[in-house]
């Protein structure tokens, strides 16, 4: 499969502070690449240079095999849409009058762009507010609008910042399903600081910290190689040195902590049990026995599905 | 291009930028004629048990008096519609909305430009022939060829104006900062005319051609003479360039600004 995206060591300073420190990463076409990182870990600056918005110090971007030079027109812009997180529009326009100068500038015919204008507005739950002036729509509104305006030209790749902040939980249910369908058609590069959507959605991840990308790969992989998955045992407080101790000792225990391995403080009485796939089955049937064999109460027992969140937290912190 | 143009034709006119322009001139065709006829009799009512008398306004006087005004407020007014054109969009983020989707920095300011100048000559030559017309009704024909010169000068001036003020909203993120240089340049305008009016660059300055409105209009017969033309070419051709320079220097930097 051919890559949509192509980041080469891509450097980008602010005076004295450095956004980008040599930053690589592909995203290949037709998938759903989440791109993730703190504040400040160059995520917008990153997704600012591919769309010729700022300038480069170094490196090379290329989108569809075209290279993105600042200041020359980019000839595949027609196959791009983004959304930024606070989407503006034009002042004094319509919700319809928006979406049709989106349409037109991306020379849509004026049958397709009818039909598409429709359904979008429909999509969105927009019909009503169609006529209205913009300036009077919320952030939710706006955010949707935008959203519109993405899909509406139908593009190649969409760059999304941020996509679901203004939305309502059904709103987000309903662009991920969106996203979900697009798979295999268009490729997403989309920014979240919401893990779990990205966790649900995205086939790749790359994740950025201070600049530098510091994981990426297929999500199930970073999963599996970063968050393995973990048993929680609850017990009385006074029984967790004694439970930890037992806990440590068993042979599909590759570690326990009370903290999760995140670098938080735990639950008090609360201990994790981390796992290995292969182990897991063995590790659920067994490990509740021998800590009640052991002598220890155990008032709470169950498997924790690996998470970004873990993730990004044991790499950030 | 078209496209961005119905936007901006759409903006200026629903922001009521370009129709405030217009009730301005709208104001000025029908008001100054009036008070060219009728000033006489105004101030012997303020002056009372005072005789005062006025020379009969002429229709050239009155013409003049209408485009002498439409440069000193009518330029303001210009200079306020086109401050935020560029600046204003780039500060609120419209900017960055236009130039991700298939639009070139090129065009993005050649249509917004193109419409500022549309609009602000088609608002000079229409109230010019409003207040032409209510002029010949009031107090007689002007002399037309003069007036339409005269018109002329003042459009081309306006022009000029605008350029620079366009020029300085595409360098800057504040719209007032590009106001305050839109003002500035004709400030500054005004004075080197003054400076160098004697002088042998004095013909070729832009204010050459709010200078020589009067002389236009003076004009009895008909026709225009060649000299009367030839003080229009000068100056219209240096605002003309000095505008295409304003532009360029605004374009290179504006190429060149990155976006949030």
């Amino acid at each position: 499969m051919a890559d949509a995206i192509v980041i080469k060591d891509l450097h980008k300073s602010y005076g004295n502070t450095k956004a980008l420190s040599g930053l690589s990463m592909n995203v290949a076409e037709g998938t759903v690449c989440g791109l993730i990182g703190p504040n400040g870990a160059g995520k917008s600056t990153t997704i600012r240079i591919l769309l010729g918005l700022a300038a480069k110090d170094k490196g090379t971007v290329m989108l569809f095999g075209e290279e993105v030079v600042f200041g020359k027109e980019l000839p595949s812009k027609r196959r791009i849409a983004y959304l930024p997180q606070d989407p503006v529009f034009p002042e004094k326009h319509t919700g319809e009058e928006i979406l049709d100068l989106v349409g037109k500038l991306y020379g849509m015919d004026p049958r397709t762009l009818a039909f598409r204008q429709n359904m979008l507005l429909r999509e969105f739950g927009l019909q009503t507010a169609r006529k209205k002036n913009v300036a009077a729509y919320s952030r939710g509104m706006k955010q949707r609008l935008g959203l519109a305006t993405c899909f509406l030209p139908e593009p190649d790749l969409l760059i999304l910042d941020e996509p679901v902040s203004a939305l309502d939980p059904e709103g987000r249910v309903e662009v991920f399903n969106i996203l979900q369908e697009l798979k295999g058609k268009s490729t997403v590069l989309f920014s979240s600081h919401i893990l779990d959507d990205v966790q649900r959605v995205s086939d790749t991840l790359v994740m950025l910290k201070e600049g530098r990308k510091v994981v990426e790969g297929p999500v199930d992989d970073v999963l599996r190689k970063f968050a393995p998955e973990r048993i929680r045992v609850r017990v009385r407080v006074e029984d967790t040195e004694k439970a930890m101790a037992l806990a440590s000792e068993l042979p599909w225990a590759i570690g326990v902590s009370t903290d999760a391995g995140l670098g938080r403080g735990g639950e008090p009485g609360v201990l994790y049990l981390e796992v290995s796939p292969d182990n897991m089955e063995v590790a659920l049937e067994e490990t509740l026995p021998r800590l009640i064999n052991g002598g220890i109460k155990v008032t709470e027992f169950g498997r924790v599905k690996a998470d970004l969140e873990s993730v990004f937290m044991k790499i950030n912190t | 291009m078209r496209v961005l143009m119905e936007k901006d034709l759409k903006q200026v006119w629903r922001s009521f930028r370009l129709p405030a322009y217009y009730l301005v001139l709208l104001f000025l065709a029908v008001s100054d004629p009036l008070t060219a006829k009728y000033m006489g009799k105004i101030l012997e009512r303020f002056a009372q048990g005072i005789t005062i008398i006025l020379p009969t306004t002429s229709p050239s006087q009155a013409m003049a008096q209408f485009l002498g005004d439409l440069v000193e407020l009518g330029l303001v007014v210009v200079i306020a519609i086109t401050m935020g054109s560029v600046a204003g969009e780039r500060s609120s983020g419209v900017l960055g909305f236009l130039l991700t989707k298939p639009v070139t920095r090129k065009r993005y300011i050649l249509s917004k430009y193109s419409i500022l100048v549309a609009g602000v000559v088609a608002g000079v030559v229409l109230s010019s022939a409003l207040a032409q017309s209510y002029i010949r009704t009031l107090i007689g024909p002007a002399p037309v060829a003069g007036a339409w010169l005269a018109t002329a000068s003042v459009a081309v001036y306006t022009v000029y104006i605008l350029s620079a003020t366009f020029s300085a909203s595409m360098m800057t993120e504040s719209s007032l900062a590009a106001g305050g240089t839109g003002l500035l340049v004709l400030f500054a305008t005004g004075v080197t005319g003054t400076l160098l009016q004697s002088s042998w660059l004095g013909p070729y300055l832009p204010t050459a051609l709010v200078r020589n409105i009067s002389s236009y209009l003076e004009q009895s017969s008909g026709a225009l003479s060649s000299t009367q033309v030839a003080s229009f070419i000068r100056p219209a051709i240096s605002s003309v360039l000095l505008s295409l320079l304003f532009l360029s220097l605004g374009y290179l930097r504006f190429r060149k600004v990155e976006l949030p």
